[in-house]
């Protein structure tokens, strides 16, 4: 459940030491948050277990996509600065982050290839007011987080067939790209009900031959739909996996399609 | 059954200028373009660097880094920027020969990549001792080699999961450290 407080971060605990680790910040801190609002259920002083943090740090960003972490940063930056009586409190670092944080979004924006040039270590720290959201961030790793954040709070409503629809139109006007063929078009259509089910928005590409690909990733895994234009859905897991072959479908065959899906590294990427 | 690393097809070369078969620890080399390969926000490659036509006939091209005789990254630089047609070279990326040829069918059974010296003349008549290719084992069964399977699909997203991850892959050079630094970020 919602609620409309913000909380505050004790100030000798504002920030986690760039150079420690997760697991050695967990043994040894508490985090205490306190109440903004007294008309809030919550009234009285709590203290949030670091393990229900999330921290992101200098593998993370460089290990994951950077457009992502882009949009994320940039997410967060607005959400903080319009939406935090929603409950939101986020908190970079290093100090050049710190800096950063309480700039323009288009400082945001440019700083973020210097992070990445200069591989300083990057900490964002999340709490969220909703508890099942909160939980949901807590079982994801740093990528997904990432891509979560930027899906609730960034795309809003969009479903994931919205928003492969829509990056597909965008990409029909660059010039140079190959264009999406309208049989590849159809068959998207064609599994809008399983597409909306999916909560984390993928890469979508066109393939030199002009076929479509989807790719959700992490720095372990990659899950991809080919989409060739020939009423056939083709769905990949690499690196290989015995417990899960590549796979070709009718895209009429939505069951099927969907239950391609109940498979545990492929969940933890597509949400 | 899997073949043994490298394979009697990875062991032959029949051109004179040929640098000889591969070894596991050389490293090949390709070059990504702008805009084909590398996404408007240059940030990532596109799977489109996984050229499935040349992947299909076994002539997926890349270039030896041999640490004996290497060839120099700006010679490669100078070659790859002739492709005009491609686009603007933007990076280029190099992976371990070992590390693709030990990649695997999905059933985990059998070798999929053989990385073979292809060092021939070409039709301009010029030829280059540091050239190779990448392509399917010969023993893997017809379904691989069908473009619109899932068996092929798989293997494409192999391939282009290992050029695209910061742990096989190394960036040799870009054109632009800057404009490219969320990219090169991930090496």
């Amino acid at each position: 459940m919602m609620n409309n407080t913000i909380p505050v971060i004790s100030p000798s605990q504002k920030y986690w030491p760039s150079n420690r680790s997760l697991n050695e910040t967990e043994e040894s801190t508490h985090t205490t948050y306190l109440p903004h609002s007294s008309s809030s259920r919550e009234t009285s002083q709590r203290v949030i277990e670091p393990s229900k943090w999330t921290t992101l740090d200098q593998n993370d960003v460089t290990c994951t996509r950077p457009e992502v972490w882009g949009n994320v940063i940039e997410s967060v930056a607005i959400h903080s600065l319009q939406h935090s009586k929603k409950g939101w409190t986020v908190e970079p670092s290093p100090p050049e982050a710190q800096a950063l944080w309480s700039n323009s979004k288009d400082r945001v924006s440019k700083a973020i290839a210097k992070f990445f040039a200069q591989e300083q270590a990057l900490h964002l720290f999340y709490w969220h007011p909703i508890p099942s959201q909160r939980s949901k961030i807590r079982e994801a790793s740093a990528t997904e987080h990432a891509s979560f954040i930027y899906n609730t709070h960034l795309l809003g409503s969009k479903t994931v067939f919205d928003t492969v629809i829509g990056s597909l139109s965008r990409l029909k006007d660059v010039d140079e790209i190959p264009t999406p063929r309208k049989e590849v078009i159809r068959d998207i259509k064609a599994i809008e009900s399983v597409l909306s089910q999916i909560k984390l928005f993928p890469l979508t590409e066109i393939d030199d031959d002009g076929s479509v690909s989807l790719r959700w990733s992490n720095q372990n895994y990659c899950f991809s739909l080919t989409f060739n234009g020939n009423r056939k859905l083709i769905g990949t897991l690499v690196p290989s996996a015995k417990s899960y072959l590549p796979w070709k479908l009718d895209v009429s065959s939505e069951l099927a399609i969907a239950e391609k899906f109940d498979h545990q590294t492929v969940r933890l990427l597509v949400g | 059954m899997t073949c043994p690393i490298p394979c009697q097809c990875e062991l032959l070369h029949n051109c004179a200028h040929s640098s000889g078969p591969l070894q596991n620890l050389e490293r090949v080399a390709r070059g990504a373009f702008d805009p084909r390969h590398i996404n408007s926000k240059h940030t990532n490659i596109k799977r489109a660097f996984i050229e499935k036509k040349s992947l299909a006939e076994s002539e997926f091209s890349v270039w030896r880094l041999d640490p004996a005789q290497s060839l120099p990254i700006e010679n490669l630089v100078s070659i790859l920027r002739n492709r005009t047609d491609l686009g603007n070279l933007a990076v280029i990326f190099s992976v371990g020969v070992e590390e693709i040829r030990n990649l695997k069918s999905a059933d985990e059974e059998r070798r999929v990549f053989r990385v073979y010296d292809c060092s021939r003349y070409t039709q301009q008549g010029d030829t280059n001792p540091f050239h190779a290719h990448i392509g399917l084992c010969r023993e893997l069964p017809k379904s691989y080699f069908d473009r619109d399977s899932e068996d092929f699909q798989f293997l494409v997203d192999q391939l282009f999961f290992v050029f695209n991850s910061a742990t096989s892959r190394t960036i040799e050079w870009t054109c632009d450290g800057d404009t490219l630094a969320g990219l090169t970020a991930k090496n």
